[in-house]
């Protein structure tokens, strides 16, 4: 509370220095004259110390206070200066000549020197006058530097000795302790003189009771504050617990998911192994397929003429035996019908494709024909044949719903190579009226699981695959049945592809 | 043309130091005269009327804007200019003096110059 005190006294000796500096302003532009004012000292003093600085005769303006100083405090001025203020604002006009200005009029002289209380009880309407130019500029000053200001009104002008009764002329009790600011003003060309503010310690009550209770508030403010960081503290220190108790059961589910993500590693390991494999065996058999055709083209058995050739030259044993005799066939052979041929089981619609489709295309127009074989060429003529196994061998195993999880750009690009890169070249076919015993011993003996049909000029007629000899042989044996439906290979659909809308599709086929 | 002027203050000092100062601004009057309140104002204004007047807001008895919103009654005085004079210098009290019929305002502390600023206007 001290301290706040202490900072509106400092705020007020120092806004009263800058009033005098104002007032003396306003006279010298009133006035035309030079006048200054120069603090001296501050201190605290009863009015027994106050009667030192001053003599017995003096002007006193009082000044009531509303807002941050709320009160009466005293301007004084010594009797110089009230003598010289009063010559200065009412001298007669004709004394402002610029002679009279330079050596100064001589009843002010004068007064200074032996000026009576009767002189200056004439001077009391322009001394009150100067109280009311004073409290002009110090109500600017004060208003613009001490929050809280209200406004300054003089309520009294004292002329006179004020210490015999201070109370009651000047409203100062005796043992009252006030805060006073020395000053020394000076109008040229006059001797400098004395004056003053007084400021009872009881002006600064209101501000020092408000301090107090802004002092209090901040402090509880400051409790508050300080209980409310507490609080975040011990909040933050929950939540961090919390926290790491997430963190732990987050890293508990981490290893689980790490052990899960192996388990599906591993899987996924296991199957590349076990495609890999598969497309290793399938290559083996491809590559001894084409080594015996090879061997087969050597022995000009295996192209279209040489194969409509064999039909009546140079076929097995077994198949001529065939031909010449059902009671020859051996064992499973037996109950075949040799009046089957090609054209009574091909399928006709086959489809066509170009060798720089892309296995996506094919892959399309396989599934919308609902067949797993793709004749490229064009206008009939086959220059090789494709298969769902060759597509499945080429395109990428995380193209597969099960490895959706770790499908990559890598994969999808398996989609777009070219038909022609994988497709199987030299391509074995056979006529429209080769026997199905024919069919199935060169599948038997070369492999493959279907044989293009082609007429005597290449052009495809159709194509014999080994499911079309399977319905044959179960329609011609007498003791065909069936159990329940045969399990059938994943249909391609399943590959998932980019729109899949195919998958959808060849599901619902 | 010759002017005439009047100013209304309740401190006697006061009427000295504008008198003065309306001097040093080099302001000529071929008529000035000095009331000290209201009622005083009114009755010589009365008998003879002036071209201007200086006239103070804080005055006991009848303050300076009732003061204004008398003289604008009176036919004899449609013509006078009234420039208030006052240490309050508020918008809101300069509007409304404007308002009651004064024609000007001049704040203390005042200067010849201002004087000059704001009477000069009123002399032609």
């Amino acid at each position: 509370m001290a301290t706040s005190k202490t900072k509106v006294e400092s705020q007020a000796i120092e806004l009263s220095k800058e009033s005098f500096e104002a007032f003396c302003e306003d006279i010298s532009g009133m006035f035309g004259v030079s006048m200054k004012c120069v603090q001296q000292e501050s201190c605290t003093e009863t009015v027994e110390g106050l009667k030192k600085h001053f003599e017995k005769l003096v002007a006193v303006n009082c000044i009531k206070a509303k807002g941050a100083l709320e009160g009466t405090f005293e301007i004084i001025f010594s009797r110089e200066g009230l003598f010289i203020l009063d010559g200065i604002i009412a001298m007669p006009e004709q004394m402002t000549s610029l002679l009279e200005k330079c050596v100064g009029p001589t009843n002010i002289q004068k007064n200074i020197k032996s000026g009576s209380l009767k002189e200056a009880e004439a001077a009391r309407d322009t001394i009150a006058e100067t109280g009311n130019m004073l409290v002009g500029a110090w109500d600017r000053v004060f208003r613009k530097g001490l929050d809280g200001h209200g406004h300054f009104v003089q309520t009294n002008t004292f002329i006179g000795s004020p210490w015999d009764n201070p109370e009651e002329n000047i409203g100062l009790e005796g043992d009252e302790e006030s805060v006073f600011v020395h000053y020394e003003m000076t109008i040229a060309p006059y001797p400098p003189f004395k004056c003053g503010v007084i400021f009872p310690k009881t002006v600064f009550d209101k501000a020092k009771a408000e301090a107090k209770i802004r002092a209090e508030a901040e402090a509880k403010a400051r409790a508050e504050a300080e209980e409310k960081l507490k609080a975040e503290a011990e909040r933050k220190t929950e939540i961090e617990a919390e926290e790491k108790a997430k963190a732990k059961v987050g890293r508990k589910a981490e290893i689980e998911a790490e052990a899960k993500a192996k388990v599906g590693t591993e899987i996924r390991a296991k199957a590349e192994a076990e495609e890999r494999a598969r497309v290793e065996a399938e290559e083996k058999a491809k590559a001894e397929t084409e080594e015996k055709a090879k061997a087969e083209t050597e022995e000009k058995v295996t192209t279209t003429d040489e194969t409509t050739e064999a039909q009546g030259q140079q076929v097995s044993e077994t198949i001529q035996r065939m031909a010449q005799s059902p009671a020859t066939l051996p064992g499973q052979y037996a109950h075949i019908s040799l009046a089957i041929s090609a054209k009574d089981i091909m399928q006709k619609d086959v489809v066509w494709g170009s060798g720089d489709d892309s296995i996506q295309q094919a892959i399309t127009n396989m599934q919308q024909a609902g067949t797993g074989y793709m004749m490229v060429g064009s206008d009939g003529v086959l220059e090789g044949i494709v298969s769902k196994s060759d597509i499945t061998g080429a395109v990428s195993i995380y193209l597969r719903p099960i490895f959706a999880k770790w499908r990559r750009p890598m994969d999808d690009a398996t989609l777009q190579i070219k038909i022609k890169w994988i497709m199987t070249r030299l391509v074995r076919t056979i006529v429209p009226e080769t026997p199905l015993a024919v069919i199935i011993n060169n599948i038997i003996q070369f492999g493959g699981r279907c044989l293009p049909v082609a007429d005597e000029q290449g052009k495809v007629q159709g194509l014999v695959t080994i499911f079309d000899i399977y319905q044959a042989l179960l329609s011609s044996s007498p003791n065909n049945y069936c159990v329940g439906k045969t399990r059938q290979a994943p249909p391609l659909a399943q590959l998932d592809l980019s729109t899949g809308k195919e998958a959808q599709d060849a599901k619902q086929r | 043309m010759a002017k005439t002027l009047m100013i209304v203050d309740d401190s006697a000092t006061m009427r000295k130091i504008i008198m003065r100062t309306v001097r040093m601004s080099g302001l000529q009057f071929d008529r000035t005269e000095e009331a000290g309140n209201g009622n005083e104002a009114l009755e010589k204004l009365g008998a003879n009327p002036v071209d201007i007047m200086l006239c103070d807001i804080n005055m006991p008895e009848m303050n300076g804007t009732e003061l204004v919103k008398k003289i604008r009654e009176m036919d004899s005085c449609k013509n006078t200019k009234i420039v208030m004079v006052s240490t309050e210098s508020s918008q809101e009290l300069i509007n409304g003096v404007i308002a009651d019929g004064a024609n000007g305002f001049i704040t203390k502390p005042f200067t010849p110059e201002k004087f000059q600023e704001k009477l000069s206007p009123f002399m032609n």
